[in-house]
């Protein structure tokens, strides 16, 4: 079998490939409205739901970042994975049904759309659909260069494509994602993120055992190896230190219902009450998968300490070199398969609301109503949000190491800072402004970017993130408490009281 | 509630403005590993949280607290009735205690260098893992066993009802 290492890889790929553009063609059929392109029409099932949530918080982050992570620093960035049990339970208890309902009772097909409606105040729903448009290009623009680079990686192993540029590479994989979220829309997308996560979750449990076969004596150890070289990196901080875990405890458990790509899901669930399963699926399905990160870092450290393995060139290079070395060439195939679901599966969601973004919420709070023929604009803007990012990103690779770090700059952090006040916040408080709304956005955007372009060094190893929301959070509250609140619309108190 | 949270918020800010203050000891945030490239180290524990301790701790249980706060705060404030505050303060202690035994197993491997594996971890990072991870998944089951109760009501539901009806009835004057 390792004689076909390769050969398996690819058929892996190939495979999943095929089953997604399958299914953009199946979904095509169903999608008839921009209801049906951006929302589903409101009608999904809880299990798609539940899996299409946790799947799209899950991206490539998740499977290379992650194990690089735990390979460079211990178990700092464990605290990420920690906080989910938290994180998705706040989502739920804050937004599931707020949200819902929402999309029920005011039509609202986007975050912008909610925005707009809580506040009274087109000027913060345009705001939001500022935020949602940098954050998709950013971050669209991260995931096809990290789709790319890793196709690249697999297909230049192989003698037949030895050598294939990254644009090739971007050229291909770009197309398949381009097909599905065209065609099919959100139906195409969270179908798609179905057969993801599921592929994940078994990515996560067969990684786990290969990793705990890696090593002599499992993962107490590997524990041990660690905690002879340098204790703190096994003990619950690690390398990185208590203030930097925090941070990232505070960012990720309580930024995750800041994310407008995994918020947006709730509002395409048939009815409130499926929300009682898809919580739990969504957390079941984030923990199986993100066994892997944990796992394959702390095992590469160790085989790397005991001499074992040769050191990683980069840290990101764990993943991959894990399953280069130590797992079974059918396993790497659906890790490698898992792996591209994971990237792919947050790119189509972040296609989504930014194709929303552009052709619904902008004219909206421009014009005041919403473009004719939505679908079709819905289609032409995904095509060429998709290129546009594609661009983005290969000029960034190729010329400018700025632009490189300015993508990075739009992440989870600062999503979590814009939207989590505005958004989980103000659904759930009567006193919330659209002032303070704006306030806290424009705050946001403005101390992430100048965080990143000026190099400013957060103090103790925190995120900026971390302190961009709290900044965030301050203000809108301190500035809502400080304006006269303006009384609410009947229908939207009514949904704030439920 | 929200006075209550934005008080939290503020004392963190104000606990990062104060250990900022203090200063950053060495290695606070970790160091390259002296013998490999891409591997971080954190070198004397004890030292590196030297004068930074209480800042460490205030920021730790405030984030354990802010997640119920949060979830609390989610949901309305009518439906927030004794059983929903005995059930959220239950779990909150739960994984308070897992938080706490974290520290605790922590601290005393900074003072004795000492520690033992439980299920394949050192007892403060098993703590972690299985204690606070774990434990957090009961508010999951408050969401499922008191969603009729604390979630989404029956009165809830009329009034929903209600709300799509006079949506309807509007779009049809209209």
């Amino acid at each position: 079998m390792e004689a076909f290492r390769e050969p398996i890889i690819l058929a892996c790929i190939g495979v999943y490939f095929v089953i997604c553009i399958l299914v953009g063609i199946w979904a095509m059929r169903k999608t008839h409205s921009a209801s049906d392109f951006f929302i589903a029409g409101k009608g999904l099932g809880p299990v798609v739901v539940g899996l299409a949530v946790f799947s799209s918080t899950l991206s490539g982050f998740g499977f290379v970042g992650g194990p690089g992570l735990v390979y460079n620093m211990g178990m700092t960035s464990v605290w990420m994975v920690i906080v989910s049990t938290l994180g998705y339970a706040i989502v739920f208890y804050m937004l599931a049904k707020r949200m819902r309902v929402m999309a029920e009772i005011r039509d609202s097909i986007s975050l912008p759309d909610i925005v707009a409606a809580r506040y009274s105040s087109k000027a913060a729903g345009g705001w939001m659909a500022v935020v949602v448009i940098l954050g998709v290009l950013g971050y669209l623009a991260t995931q096809i260069l990290a789709m790319s680079t890793v196709l690249q990686s697999i297909l230049g192993n192989t003698e037949m494509f030895e050598g294939i540029s990254l644009i090739t590479c971007a050229v291909i994989s770009v197309s398949v994602l381009i097909f599905y979220a065209v065609t099919g829309g959100i139906l195409a997308s969270v179908y798609t993120d179905l057969v993801q996560g599921l592929i994940m979750m078994v990515c996560g449990l067969l990684v786990v055992v290969a990793a705990a076969m890696a090593v002599d004596g499992g993962f107490t150890a590997a524990s041990s190896s660690l905690l002879a070289d340098d204790p703190e990196a096994i003990m619950p901080f690690g390398s990185g230190g208590m203030f930097a875990a925090v941070a990232w405890a505070f960012m990720f458990g309580v930024g995750i219902a800041g994310q407008p790509h995994l918020i947006t899901k709730l509002m395409m669930n048939r009815t409130v009450k499926d929300t009682k399963i898809i919580l739990p699926l969504s957390i079941a399905g984030y923990a199986v998968a993100a066994m892997l990160w944990i796992s394959v870092g702390l095992v590469m450290r160790a085989l790397v300490l005991q001499g074992n393995h040769d050191p990683l060139g980069l840290p990101d290079d764990a993943a991959p070199e894990f399953l280069t070395a130590y797992a079974n060439p059918l396993l790497a195939g659906v890790v490698f398969a898992g792996l591209f679901a994971a990237i792919m599966s947050t790119a189509d969601g972040f296609l989504n609301i930014g194709a929303a973004a552009i052709i619904h919420d902008l004219p909206k709070a421009i014009r005041g109503k919403p473009l004719k023929n939505e679908l079709w604009w819905a289609r032409v803007a995904t095509v060429l949000l998709c290129l546009f990012a594609t661009g983005f990103a290969l000029y960034a690779r190729y010329n400018s190491g700025e632009l490189v770090a300015l993508l990075g700059a739009f992440g989870w952090g600062t999503f979590a800072a814009a939207i989590f006040p505005v958004v989980a916040l103000g659904l759930n408080w009567k006193r919330a402004t659209a002032n303070a709304a704006i306030f806290a956005i424009v705050l946001s955007l403005v101390f992430n970017f100048s965080v990143k372009l000026f190099g400013i060094a957060m103090p103790f190893g925190m995120d900026g993130g971390f302190i961009s929301m709290l900044v965030s959070m301050i203000a809108f509250i301190g500035i809502s408490y400080i304006e006269k609140p303006k009384p609410l619309q009947k229908d939207i108190e009514a949904i704030m009281d439920l | 509630m929200m006075k209550w949270i934005f008080g939290v918020l503020v004392i963190m800010a104000a606990t990062i403005v104060v250990a900022m203050i203090g200063g950053a000891p060495d290695m606070v945030s970790g160091g390259p590993h002296p013998e490999y490239a891409g591997m971080s180290i954190g070198g004397d524990s004890a030292a590196r949280l030297d004068g930074l301790w209480i800042e460490g701790l205030i920021l730790y249980f405030a984030t354990f607290l802010m997640a119920p706060a949060f979830m609390a705060f989610g949901v309305a404030e009518h439906n927030r009735n004794k059983t929903f505050w005995t059930m959220m303060g239950g779990v909150t202690a739960l994984n308070l205690v897992f938080a706490t035994l974290l520290i605790v197993f922590y601290v005393d491997f900074l003072n004795t260098g000492e520690t033992f594996m439980l299920l394949g971890f050192p007892a403060p990072t098993a703590m972690m893992l299985y204690g606070c991870w774990g434990t957090a998944a009961l508010y999951t089951v408050i969401y499922i066993a008191g969603f009729n109760k604390f979630i989404f009501t029956p009165e809830d539901e009329k009034t929903f009802e209600a709300l799509i009806a006079a949506k309807n009835a509007e779009k049809t004057e209209a």
